[in-house]
């Protein structure tokens, strides 16, 4: 049976999905990719290598993807993850047409034709409003965890603007509204309008049609979420997984490449 | 140091040209040789504002400097983040366009050439008045910017004509050379064979496989057209380059290219791992480039002035989207082009500002665009791993759209 | 519209109320001062500048770019919203890099039956000003298949005499301004006002409040200040200047007095006359001639007799930017201090400014 693997280094997290020869998920491993993005993927591969009782000989073609993509030397080929956003997503929801990913340096919105081909991408601009690094130096600005960022979001009736579009004078901002007294939730929920206003902005401008589905690290923060669909009026497809669909992405081209 | 690093080049480029000639070397050789005597002081030296209609300057034996664009050369030798710096302790804080802002910092380290006349246009955009007002201040020279307007209409054309001529008196004194007709004939015959030529290389990259790209290609003619204009050796340069070109499409060689693309603006001349990848690994040419293309109809030698004129109201920069995205949508199908690649170089208001029209109208044509921020002078604020990702996405995409 | 603005300038006395314009005045809006207002109104529809309400930036960031002037951006961010679709058209002026691709934008991603478009030259000469004249008869023709009234010498000269009224009575005004009758953020307000009025209306009021109006309260003497600068639209903005001591006794601005400096002539012909009244009133940074500008600030500030000057710069702005270390140097070599602060046009951008406002107020006192 044909095996292949997906890599996806990214700045937060780096994944590793094997499939086999129907495209069944074999295994999957998500570590943290830390500072040094080579040992984080020797250790990904091992990972779901080891959980899907398989050797590095056993795979037939590996395509690495991300912004580390072009380190893996074991890699057969590398491929950006736009191209693997839209494979995966497809996969997993044929239905989607349009993607939104919001990634640790990047977010992105997508386009896919029924057959999961990119027809269309959009990517935030230089800087980091609108990525997951926004949202990681807003929860240290308002000393509260990541993970936590979500639920709280979803306690505030009314959320307090964040007006400015760079991430270093919001945080600024942020304090400041801290000081005046605002309660953490509503700017947490503030801080969901920001994002989401940022993203739908990239939404806005690749068109397509059809069912929209989100993936990325964010996705699992249910107060961008909300925003998000909120404003768009429809609910979004959240695969259950959404950090590996890179990476499950990545496997499934590399399938195709394997499988000609 | 402009002086050392043009001296350097000099010496370098002529010996390796002389071994092997090499078009594109060359042309950095001729923008090095110019450089060179205009620090010599025995001829008088003309500061242009982009796109000057310099065939007026030359006619009156002035030698062209260009202060905008000589920092995009000096980023290609990594010389360009600490004039920008110092150009900040200036107050020019980090929203300013870092071609302006190196070009003051090397102005106030006395590194260009002196200026005798200082010449701009209004329209281009409006750092360019600005700079040069303060590089009039700097060093004595009242410069003289010419009122471009936004339209082409016979009022228009006759109100630029005008102001060419009024040019003549000033520039006359500054150079201590009398203005005669012939002169300028002979410049106009100059310019008008050197566009010709220029049409013939974009002729030849019509065809596909396109005979021309790779970094130094592109960059080369980019220097060629922008800032070695309307000199008797750039005629030469064009020539050999065309010689090299036919060679090569003859002898078959070719990259396998598989996309071919239009470029808007320019790339930046410190990053020439973009032409690696793009061509290289994802065989996607740029077949044709918004700076080097043929806009302007021949020019009248019985009537210059008003064939100047149109030439300069003409550039799909100087004016309104209109003529940005008529030139880009008809060129893009001239030459059978998959995809559009905007630079918008940082601070540069008139071309990102127009980027949302320029995405509309060309994706309303069936034309995938995409936009890259980036900065063309300071490469620290560069990222490769953001632009590599956007590049390779944009020509997977286009193959992915190919399958259709 | 403009609620808190009419307030302000009832608690002085001038009630403005029943002139400003609304959504069902047939206006045509305008963007730069560079605009003759003369030749709308004798078009018969009422001219009223338009303002960007200053909320935080939508989608215009994409229909332009976030690097470009926020003023351009969030008049952008209206338009799209669909707030300023009771205008019945809009004049464009290209008057810098950001407001040439806000009439591009526009005329790609909004409905454009009425838009107009002027080419106001940047230098100060006889062709320049022949030019403009050519334009602006160009422009009245255009005006006046669309107008309900007509565009012709007279109704011009009819209406030049009207808006030569509020520059006389403005003159008035920003004398009271100097004299410590009347606030700065006041003068600001009137000036603004006067763009969103019926014009004549506004000419009356404003006549009968300069007859009747005497400082019961003088205005407390505070640090003399000359506002200078790229484009405020708020009087709530100049007024939080005032209130760290200073008062703000002239402003240069052009949402401001800038408007109404110099008359236009009645004894040549009224294009020509406008033209040149347009061209040679004092200048804004677009102008290219930097020494005619600093000669205009420098004239204004020791006109005013002015402690110091606060020299307001927006986002982006080039234009601005760009002139101000000649500025600076030309105000401190008549020993007047300047501060220069950054804003983005944005509501609440002047709080953050306050603190540095205030310790300059401190050196001067």
């Amino acid at each position: 049976m044909l095996i292949t693997a997906g890599i996806d280094i990214g700045s937060l997290s780096t994944d590793t999905v094997i499939i086999g020869e129907n495209k069944q998920m074999l295994s999957y491993s998500i570590i943290s990719t830390g500072a040094n993005s080579k040992k984080a993927c020797d250790a990904s591969f091992a990972q779901a290598l080891d959980r899907a009782g398989l050797k590095k000989e056993d795979i037939d073609y590996v395509l690495s993807t991300g912004y580390g993509r072009k380190r893996v030397e074991f890699a057969d080929d590398e491929i950006t993850e736009i191209t693997c956003h839209a494979r995966g997503l497809h996969f997993q929801h044929p239905q989607t047409g349009r993607i939104i990913d919001i990634g640790g340096q990047d977010s992105k919105a997508i386009a896919i034709n029924e057959k999961g081909k990119v027809m269309n991408f959009a990517m935030n601009d230089k800087c980091a409003a609108g990525t997951g690094r926004f949202l990681e130096v807003m929860a240290r600005a308002l000393e509260i965890e990541l993970e936590e960022m979500g639920a709280l979001s979803l306690k505030s009736n009314e959320a307090v603007p964040i007006s400015n579009m760079c991430t270093v004078f919001a945080e600024s901002e942020v304090i400041s509204l801290i000081a005046e007294g605002k309660q953490v939730f509503d700017i947490v929920n503030g801080i969901s309008l920001s994002i989401s206003g940022r993203v739908l902005g990239l939404l806005d401008r690749v068109g397509g049609e059809g069912e929209i589905a989100m993936s990325g690290g964010v996705a699992k923060n249910i107060g961008v979420v909300s925003a998000i669909e909120d404003k768009l009026g429809v609910k979004l497809h959240i695969p259950k997984e959404p950090q590996i669909i890179g990476a499950l992405g990545a496997a499934l081209i590399a399938l195709e490449r394997a499988n000609p | 140091m402009l002086k050392k690093v043009c001296g350097d080049l000099v010496l370098r480029l002529e010996a390796e040209t002389k071994e092997v000639p090499d078009g594109k070397k060359e042309i950095v050789l001729a923008w090095a040789k110019n450089g060179l005597e205009c620090f010599k002081g025995d001829k008088p030296v003309c500061w242009l504002g982009y796109n000057y209609p310099v065939e007026i300057p030359l006619a009156l034996g002035y030698l062209p400097f260009y202060p905008e664009l000589a920092p995009g050369m000096l980023a290609g030798f990594n010389l360009s983040s600490g004039l920008v710096e110092m150009a900040e302790t200036r107050f020019f804080n980090m929203f300013c366009c870092t071609f302006h802002r190196c070009s003051l910092g090397a102005a106030s380290k006395g590194i260009w050439p002196k200026p005798a006349a200082i010449l701009g246009l209004s329209n281009i955009c409006d750092g360019q008045v600005k700079l040069l007002n303060l590089f009039g201040d700097m060093f004595g020279v009242t410069p003289l910017i010419l009122e471009t307007p936004l339209d082409i209409g016979e009022k228009d054309v006759n109100y630029l004509e005008r102001q060419l001529r009024d040019l003549i008196p000033p520039l006359e004194d500054s150079s201590g050379q009398k203005f005669t007709e012939e002169k300028l004939k002979e410049t106009i015959r100059i310019s008008n064979r050197t566009r010709k030529a220029l049409l013939r290389i974009d002729e030849l990259r019509k065809h596909s496989p396109s005979p021309y790209h790779g970094a130094s290609a592109m960059n080369g003619l980019y220097v060629l057209v922008t800032q070695l204009w309307g000199m008797p050796q750039t005629l030469d340069l064009l020539d050999n380059l065309i010689r090299e070109i036919e060679e090569n499409e003859t002898r078959g060689i070719s990259n396998g290219e598989k996309f071919r693309l239009l470029l808007m603006v320019t790339t930046p001349t410190y990053k020439t791992e973009i032409y690696n990848l793009l061509e290289k690994k994802m065989k996607a040419n740029f077949v044709v480039a918004e700076l080097t293309n043929v806009v302007w109809e021949e020019i009248d030698e019985q009537n210059p002035f008003q064939s100047l004129a149109r030439k300069l109201i003409s550039h799909p920069m100087a004016g309104s989207m209109d003529k940005r995205v008529d030139w880009a949508l008809t060129t893009a199908r001239d030459f059978n082009v998959d995809g559009v690649i905007h630079f918008s170089h940082w601070g540069c208001r008139q071309t990102s500002g127009g980027v949302g029209v320029l995405r509309k109208r060309i994706e309303d044509a069936g034309i995938p665009f995409m936009n890259l921020d980036v900065d063309l002078v300071d490469p620290r604020s560069f990222s490769w791993g953001q632009v590599s990702t956007r590049l390779e996405g944009f020509i997977e995409m286009l193959d992915q759209r190919k399958e259709l | 519209m403009f609620e808190e603005e009419l307030t302000e300038l009832g608690k002085v006395g001038l009630d403005l109320s029943d002139c400003i314009l609304s959504e069902n005045d047939r206006t045509i809006g305008w963007l730069c001062s560079y605009v003759p207002e003369e030749i709308i109104h004798a078009s018969g529809f009422y001219p009223m500048r338009i303002r960007g309400r200053g909320d935080p930036i939508g989608r215009a960031d994409g229909l332009l770019h976030n690097n470009l002037c926020p003023f351009v951006r969030s008049v952008m961010d209206d338009a799209v919203e669909g707030s300023l679709e009771y205008l019945s058209g809009v004049v464009f002026a290209n008057s810098c890099d950001a407001m040439r691709r806000l009439h591009d934008a526009w005329s790609v991603f909004l409905e454009n039956d009425m838009i107009y478009s002027l080419d106001p030259p940047k230098g100060v000469n006889g062709p320049a000003i022949a030019y403009y004249t050519d334009q602006l008869r160009d422009f009245a023709k255009a005006l006046n298949r669309d107008s309900p009234e007509e565009i012709n010498n007279r109704s011009l000269e009819q209406s030049i005499e009207v808006f030569n009224d509020t520059r006389m009575l403005m003159e008035k005004v920003a004398v009271l301004a100097s004299n410590n009758s009347l606030s700065g953020h006041t003068l600001f307000n009137i000036a603004q006002m006067a763009t969103r009025c019926r014009r004549e209306e506004f000419n009356q009021r404003l006549a009968r409040f300069l007859d009747t109006y005497s400082d019961e309260e003088p205005v407390k003497r505070g640090v003399r200040i000359l506002l200078a600068g790229c484009i405020i639209d708020r009087p709530d903005q100049v007024r939080l200047v005032e209130d760290v001591g200073a008062h703000v006794v002239a402003n240069e601005l052009c949402s401001g007095s800038r408007q109404f400096d110099k008359m236009v002539r009645d004894d040549i012909d009224p294009y020509e006359a406008l033209a040149e009244r347009y061209i040679l009133k004092a200048p804004c940074a677009r102008m290219t001639n930097l020494k005619d500008r600093i000669d205009y600030l420098v004239r204004l500030a020791e006109e005013n007799n002015v402690d110091g000057v606060v020299y307001y710069i927006v986002k982006f702005c080039d234009h601005y930017m760009w002139d101000y270390p000649n500025v600076r140097v030309a105000f401190q070599e008549k020993g007047i201090p300047v501060l220069d602060v950054e804003g983005d046009y944005m509501k609440g951008s002047f709080g953050p400014l306050q603190t540095r406002i205030q310790a300059f107020v401190e050196s001067l006192e």
